[in-house]
């Protein structure tokens, strides 16, 4: 522990100004997060990209200064123990990157009023899991390269195999199988780069085997990218995630018993309808979210197969309903057949606010606001900076009526805002909007004791894919 | 005796060059052991594998009774490595490059340290990397020679210094030199051949001969035959008369096995019409150019 601090003191006054400007940028960073959750503009993206360049430069700069991969480094003749070496260098990145994320997501979480002690485990969890791949792909490539030029070349090389591999799978797989963001990278098909990382890492400074270590992050690499389009690959994430979980037991039909009913024409070439639908087999504490695209037909004894306009799968205060836009048609019943991507994410409640204007407290995760932006859309506006795995869903509820904001990572800006400036999957600092904007609604709520706002996790467990058939869909005048 | 470094069977691969070829070397301790060949012999192939920077495909190094390939860390407290070939913290100025190794050696000295920068006359608050490529050998050797290491490798440490520095470089090597034993590569054979106590010479990546500089200097002769007539070469030329060269009346050679008491009678034996025999010994460098030469011709 001695020579690794003695390495590390060396380091930091060798890179003492790259520490300052990556330091910069993450504080930077932090405060143009702090003025977004009080409304103001979301940092610019390059800011988060010069972040993870930054970053990944401090650290192939770092290995580079007492390279593994050297063929005749300096250290490698002195009475350097390998392990203090490699205990120097992770010392230095917990310090010098891993800190001042953890450390400015906290100080975001202050100012938004969040209890930082309440979430200090999932949030250091959660910039760990970041830091899987800010640090460590660096410092598997900084591991086996000995200049930026190098690291450079290799890094490119490697994200190229990536994306070739991936796009030539998915090229010759069904992607439709896919059925929710959680398939796109999902943990078994990380797997082999992450392993093959911190083997790369840990093998490196024991044995310096750099020209098999480097083929071996090269095959890593085309393995993930390989599984990653592999149906079986999301499922048996989904298993290993969630033992629980069994999606052939979730049963999804349309409820004959319910008639349809007639919402609204679609632009003069169709028409809508909003169908009843039975879930059966939905594990407690989950709910139903469509994600990607649906597809589906109609067909009848008089014309051939049309495909639908629209498909909406939505939670309604009466259960699922699927929204269904069909072209126009004057035949006798036709039969809809609606194939739908589902993900099923559960449900953790994490404050229930009473339904009044002004600034409401969200129990530990911060504060909220009714603003109204427009006069026909209010909204909540919630600074929370929780770290949670999933996504944050605001909804008004009283004995009646209950409306959810239908999108996941909804917010006034129309994509997701991370708290971590590298995250991709966090909820903070947005803002609610029912659909159509909860004017009516809340208006109606503020006038009624018994109406709260519910703000919820919601977290995918899994991806379902099912085919709905509506046997006998009549229209209005073709029932006259 | 003590051997600390004992090669056994070296043998070292480079895809398809046989880089070292069953090499057999002991350095005795205490001694300044020459290690010469020409370039691409094996000579920095050997000596990176006795450092465990190369690890060999066959055969083993024994540094200081322990297997190289075994050797980490704090094996190298006694150890001092300088090489041309080491990349070096050039960020680094040559006091803090010394303030910086110091803890790392139990045994550093820095009455040593302060001593060698006085001697080499380095600048201590230079960057290693504004200073030219002698000094920063000379930076390299104090920073390997201040804590008293009972084992020190030289890689090719003269070529391209000035004279001046080259002897500097020495000067500072003889210091030490009592109380450690020394290996160094080199071509610079003129110089070497002043301090060194053994000579390996290396060629192909096998060992062509390993002894001491008095055994060598004493059994490499030229030798010097004048006739009474012009005569040519004889057919049954000894082997181990290397680069025979005739002109009418004398033929010269280079005596391998030189013994003082045979000579005549073995040259009176070819050249019956001797008439005159002289011998003159051969300096290392001229010694290593006939073997050199031998090799190209034989290849």
């Amino acid at each position: 522990m001695k020579q690794a601090l003695h390495i590390f003191r060396k380091d930091v006054s060798r890179f003492w100004p790259q520490c300052v400007v990556v330091s910069f940028l993450f504080a930077i960073y932090g405060m143009a997060r702090r003025q977004q959750t009080d409304q103001g503009p979301s940092p610019p993206p390059v800011l988060a990209a010069l972040i993870a360049i930054g970053c990944w430069l401090l650290i192939a700069s770092l290995l580079h200064e007492d390279s593994p991969a050297e063929a005749c480094p300096f250290w490698i003749t002195r009475p350097y123990s390998r392990m203090s070496l490699l205990s120097a260098k992770l010392l230095f990145i917990s310090v010098f990157i891993f800190l001042p994320l953890l450390v400015s997501d906290v100080l975001i979480e202050v100012h938004s009023g969040v209890n930082v002690s309440a979430t200090a485990g999932t949030l250091l969890l959660f910039d760990l899991g970041i830091a899987l791949w800010l640090i460590l792909p660096a410092l598997a490539i900084g591991g086996v390269t000995t200049s930026l030029k190098m690291f450079a070349g290799m890094t490119i090389a490697l994200f190229a195999a990536f994306y070739l591999v991936t796009d030539l799978m998915f090229r010759h797989l069904d992607i439709s199988a896919l059925a929710s963001p959680a398939d796109m990278i999902n943990l078994v098909s990380a797997l082999p780069m992450v392993l093959a990382a911190i083997g790369a890492v840990w093998l490196q400074y024991r044995a310096r085997k750099t020209q098999w270590i480097r083929a071996s992050l090269i095959v890593a690499v085309i393995l993930s990218a390989s599984l990653i389009p592999l149906n079986g690959t999301a499922s048996l994430s989904t298993r290993i995630l969630n033992p629980g979980f069994d999606p052939d037991r979730i049963h999804i039909s349309f409820d004959d018993t319910q008639p349809p009913r007639l919402d609204y024409t679609f632009s003069g070439r169709g028409l809508c309808f909003s169908l009843a639908v039975k879930v059966e087999g939905l594990p407690p504490g989950t709910v139903l979210r469509e994600f990607g695209q649906t597809s589906g037909e109609v067909r009848s004894a008089m014309a051939g197969p049309r495909e639908i306009l629209r498909s909406i799968f939505e939670e309604t205060i009466d259960g699922y309903r699927d929204l269904v836009c069909i072209p126009n048609s004057t035949a006798a019943p036709e039969q809809l057949r609606d194939s739908v991507s589902l993900t099923v994410m559960s449900v953790t409640p994490i404050a229930i606010m009473p339904a009044r204007a002004g600034i409401l407290v969200a129990g530990n995760s911060g504060r909220c606001e009714v603003v109204t932006p427009f006069p026909e859309d209010t909204q909540l506006r919630c600074g929370l900076q929780e770290p949670l795995r999933g996504s944050l869903v605001a909804g008004l509820e009283y004995p009646g009526y209950r409306v959810y904001a239908s999108s996941r990572l909804l917010n006034s800006h129309g994509g997701s805002v991370p708290l971590s400036p590298m995250s991709f999957d966090k909820f903070d600092g947005t803002s609610f909007t029912a659909p159509n904007g909860w004017q009516f609604e809340f208006d109606e709520a503020l006038a009624r004791p018994d109406a709260h706002f519910v703000l919820r996790n919601e977290r995918p467990v899994g991806a379902i894919r099912r085919d709905l058939v509506y046997r006998e869909l009549v229209f209005p005048w073709s029932k006259k | 005796m003590n051997y600390p470094i004992r090669c056994v069977d070296l043998s070292k691969k480079f895809r398809r060059v046989q880089a070292l070829d069953h090499l057999n070397l002991e350095v005795p301790e205490g001694a300044i052991y020459a290690l010469i060949g020409a370039n691409g012999a094996g000579k920095t192939t050997a000596i990176k594998t006795m450092m465990n920077i190369h690890e060999p495909d066959g055969g083993s190094v024994e540094i200081a009774g322990k297997d190289s390939r075994h050797m980490r860390g704090h094996d190298f407290e006694s150890i001092g490595y300088v090489s041309e070939n080491q990349k070096m913290p050039e960020w680094m100025t040559v006091d803090y490059l010394m303030r910086y190794l110091k803890p790392f050696y139990p045994t550093w000295d820095d009455g040593a340290a302060a001593g060698f920068i006085r001697k080499f006359g380095l600048p201590g608050d230079r960057k290693l990397s504004q200073l030219s490529r002698g000094m920063k050998m000379k930076a390299a050797l104090a920073s390997s020679l201040a804590y008293h290491p009972k084992l020190v490798v030289l890689d090719e440490p003269f070529s391209g210094l000035d004279p001046l520095v080259r002897d500097e470089f020495i000067e500072g090597l003889m210091e030490s030199a009592e109380e450690t034993t020394m290996l160094i590569s080199s071509h610079d054979l003129a110089e070497i051949e002043t301090f060194a106590s053994h000579a390996g010479y290396l060629e192909h990546g096998r060992m062509q001969f390993s002894e001491e500089m008095s055994s060598l200097s004493a059994r490499f002769r030229e030798v010097e035959v004048t006739l009474g007539e012009p005569t040519g070469l004889p057919g049954n030329w000894p082997a181990e008369w290397l680069q025979p060269q005739t002109s009418p009346a004398v033929v010269r050679f280079i005596d391998t096995r030189f013994d003082e008491n045979t000579i005549g009678e073995r040259v009176r034996r070819l050249f019956p019409r001797m008439t005159d025999l002289s011998t003159r010994a051969m300096p290392l460098r001229e010694i290593f150019v006939a073997l050199a030469r031998e090799e190209r011709r034989a290849a």
